[in-house]
């Protein structure tokens, strides 16, 4: 069906790009998250 | 980068979390999950093709709940700027750093989505278009933001003059939203509310598509403001031990 659709490529890129920015920038989040839990003391971390 | 008190190797006190996730970010994440696996259905396959825009109007459902988005990490940037000169605390540096991030993320793929669909309605991918140019700017202005927050300074003055670029954050918005007012535009102009005129079941796959990104802009938040508070504690951390370094080595009796 998605293949019958005008301009498919650009549809497929549009989503595939939005997906692909904020997957990345939620996973390099949560990376990141990791390596500076580790360099700060417990008393500073207090979401939990 | 050094810990306050505690080794690398220490374990961390039980109830303190590893991370910069907890209980109610998770719950959020696995409806995130499930509703962008409902509305990437909805979108690309049973959502109807546009009269005039035929099967195009699929990428409305990412660009429209994206730039309509973008405004909130924006003005919370302004807004936390401005708590920031007046309170001068990590939590306010915090938000505004953290918001300016996200909001770079959205006005972004503003753009990039917005071009995408220009280039099918408009046949041209980038036009020096009021809404387009004002946004681009906005975009810029975001980025200049976050390489000052990177920039190698005295965290307070660093924070000062973030702050100040930050502040500068919501006239450029508000240049944005009401472009396509002030000047004659390619674009069309600011949508107001949900448009009850939009045929078949786009209407629905917009609303879901919306409720989707809200929980994505939430979760993002979240977890990009910890990491910026986080970042904040560790850089005071690296500062206090190089301070007590400093004044061990001016001691005569060598720190002993």
């Amino acid at each position: 069906m998605l293949l019958a659709y005008t301009d498919v490529g650009t549809i497929v890129f549009g989503w595939g790009i939005t997906v692909a920015a904020i997957g990345g920038y939620a996973l390099a989040l949560v990376r990141r998250g990791k390596r500076l839990s580790r360099v700060v003391p417990p008393e500073d971390r207090r979401w939990s | 980068m050094t810990t306050l008190t505690t080794s690398a190797n220490d374990a961390p006190a039980v109830d303190a979390p590893t991370s910069t996730g907890s209980r109610s970010t998770r719950i959020l994440g696995i409806l995130i999950l499930v509703g962008s696996a409902i509305g990437a259905y909805l979108g690309l396959v049973t959502s109807d093709a546009d009269r005039i825009q035929k099967d195009a109007v699929r990428l409305f459902y990412v660009h429209v709940p994206v730039v309509s988005l973008m405004y909130i990490p924006v003005i919370l940037c302004s807004v936390a700027s401005i708590m920031w000169l007046r309170k001068r605390t990590d939590g306010w540096d915090a938000l505004a750093s953290s918001s300016a991030e996200v909001a770079a993320v959205f006005v972004g793929l503003g753009l990039v989505t917005g071009a995408l669909w220009g280039e099918i309605t408009w046949g041209t991918y980038w036009t020096w278009d009021a809404r387009l140019t004002s946004t681009a700017l906005l975009f810029l202005l975001l980025l200049g933001y976050l390489a000052l927050r990177r920039y190698p300074a005295e965290p307070a003055a660093r924070a000062r003059v973030s702050a100040v670029v930050g502040i500068l954050l919501v006239p450029n918005a508000i240049l944005v939203h009401y472009s396509v007012s002030w000047w004659r535009s390619l674009h069309q102009d600011a949508t107001r509310g949900f448009d009850t005129t939009m045929d078949g079941n786009q209407l629905s796959t917009y609303a879901v598509a919306q409720g989707v990104f809200v929980l994505i802009l939430v979760w993002l938040s979240i977890h990009a403001y910890r990491n910026a508070w986080l970042a904040l504690r560790a850089e005071r951390g690296d500062l206090d031990l190089a301070i007590a370094r400093r004044m061990a080595d001016d001691d005569p009796t060598g720190g002993i």
